[in-house]
């Protein structure tokens, strides 16, 4: 961590030292100095990191929900991954920023649009990873369940899902990554609050990269608590 | 004779592979059984069917519950819930639950009350020797304790049956032997009747109360063994000291040999010793019995 903060204040200095050495347009090169004042004037800073935010949980959730119950199926019934499996892997090369305008264009300028986009993004690296980690789960342990003869809710939740919630979690962190960007060229075309709709400001690109870092650490916490079994590190 | 399962005619096929043929054998209440065949053979198959994790092809698996025996339409053995426990070749402990969590299960989903739960699962863990293990994951204990909440887990259901699936092949010689002695004498304890599946036959030989030999693609069955287990005798007398002493003893007429092999000296006979008269036999003799039935079948 230690390490990490060094190096970006590092950074920070020298592009300062930068544009005091090479005397820079500061309208269109700002200096640190002059992106951290900016953004202490900025008034809707906190109320866009707060709309921004609120879009990727919802979506994102909606869509590591439905990734999860569409990666059990798939993962588990031989028919469901024959047919509903292979429609899914067509859609899923389906790039989500390919989809912005077109999501604007069906369901308007609203919430509606930017929702089902991060539900988009979410949704197909969830229900994958799932997909695999159902596959994974050793046979033995399916017929060790068999053998003790659990109950189907038991089978789903402690063998099924359990089992492949390592596999979850990592199809949610790349969901969530791929979510940062669909949601900023959503609010960037389409919207009129958010971080992504004031992203031509040099500062709000840096918040956006403080609130990634911030939103991925949280979430490797959440998931090493989740996952005390596992051998290997997120 | 006390039959708590009764197999008929049984045959199963995987397409055109046709893996098991003709087997009948009973299970006795109480008896540790082994099957023993060359590796790949269908001794695993077998297992499975007995179990019901598969449908055999033809033939029938009868088991007595409850309501005595029973047998399915669909030719699945219909075992009373919770009454079988299955212990596998591999690691079979699941991963992401704690020792503890792994050994609940059966009872949990047996509708066991909380409190129930708890008692059963410390009165295993200490049987096993494991009280301050409860918490730990499977990664983090050694592969011996693996096997004893292994067998620990299939206990907790309080089973009439235990289904092993070369139980102890993972595992190396000082802790197969220590596990060995550790598995009889929870299974003796309760009386529980005990299919193990192996390849090994000095393990079938120490642990079975009989032998069921296969091999041969189908496989069937080569033949049923009875080992004299030798009890009482070996504790005073070294068994490989009778061997050794054999000529001498036949001299002497202590002992009556039945069945002899001069070259490495495996006997079948009655001993007589302080006065009593012991049926022995070395595993010599019973190895090169069970080889000979199993012939280049396999292998």
């Amino acid at each position: 961590m230690i390490y990490g903060i060094g190096s970006f204040l590092v950074i920070v200095f020298l592009w300062q030292l930068a544009g005091m050495i090479f005397d820079l347009n500061s309208t269109l090169y700002p200096s640190p100095i002059d992106v951290l004042l900016a953004m202490l004037d900025a008034k809707n800073l906190f109320s866009d990191i707060a709309i921004s935010m609120a879009r990727l949980i919802i979506g994102t959730s909606i869509g590591v929900v439905i990734g999860v119950a569409c990666g059990l199926i798939t993962g588990k019934i031989y028919f469901a991954d024959k047919t509903f499996g292979q429609v899914s892997n067509f859609l899923r090369f389906i790039p989500p920023l390919a989809l912005v305008p077109l999501f604007l264009i069906w369901f308007g300028i609203g919430e509606i649009s930017k929702i089902s986009l991060l539900f988009w993004t979410a949704f197909f690296p969830v229900w994958i990873s799932t997909h695999i980690g159902i596959k994974n789960i050793g046979k033995r342990f399916i017929l060790v369940a068999k053998s003790l003869k659990v109950n189907r809710i038991y089978f789903i939740k402690d063998i099924l899902l359990k089992g492949s919630l390592t596999y979850i979690l990592s199809g949610s962190r790349i969901g969530i990554g791929f979510g940062f960007s669909v949601l900023v060229a959503s609010e960037m075309i389409g919207a009129y609050s958010g971080i992504g709709h004031r992203i031509s400001m040099i500062g709000y690109i840096i918040v956006l990269g403080i609130i990634g870092l911030i939103v991925d650490t949280i979430f490797v916490m959440i998931s090493k608590k989740m996952t005390p079994w596992r051998t290997h590190e997120f | 004779m006390n039959s708590r399962i009764i197999v008929r005619n049984l045959g199963k096929k995987f397409g055109n592979l046709d893996v098991l043929d003709s087997i009948s054998f009973d299970v006795i209440n109480g008896e540790f059984l082994s099957i023993l065949g060359p590796s790949g053979c269908g001794k695993t198959t077998l297992l499975f069917l007995l179990q019901g994790f598969l449908n055999p092809t033809k033939g029938t698996i009868k088991v007595k519950g409850k309501t005595g025996f029973v047998f399915q339409d669909d030719n699945l053995p219909k075992w009373d819930r919770g009454k079988t426990g299955f212990v596998f070749q591999d690691d079979d402990l699941i991963p992401w639950k704690t020792v503890k969590e792994n050994i609940e299960m059966g009872p949990k989903n047996l509708g066991k009350s909380k409190s129930e739960i708890k008692k059963i699962t410390g009165k295993l863990l200490k049987e096993i020797g494991m009280e301050g293990f409860g918490d730990k994951y499977p990664h983090q204990i050694s592969g011996g304790m693996k096997k004893r909440v292994s067998v620990a887990r299939c206990l907790a259901n309080n089973p009439q049956i235990i289904f092993m699936d070369e139980p102890f092949s993972s595992l190396d010689y000082l802790t197969r032997i220590k596990i060995h002695d550790f598995v009889m004498k929870l299974l003796k304890k309760r009386g529980i009747t005990a299919i193990m599946v192996t390849h090994d036959i000095q393990e079938s030989l120490k642990l079975s109360d009989r032998i069921v030999i296969i091999s041969g693609t189908p496989a069937k069955i080569k033949g049923i063994l009875k080992p004299e287990k030798n009890e009482g005798v070996e504790q005073k007398r070294p068994h490989s000291d009778i061997i050794k002493a054999v000529r001498c003893q036949i001299i002497k007429n202590r002992i009556q040999v039945t069945d002899f092999v001069p070259k490495t000296g495996a006997i079948k006979g009655t001993l007589k010793h302080e006065k009593k008269e012991h049926n022995v036999a070395s595993n010599d003799y019973y190895e090169k019995k069970i080889l000979k039935l199993i012939g280049n079948d396999n292998g």
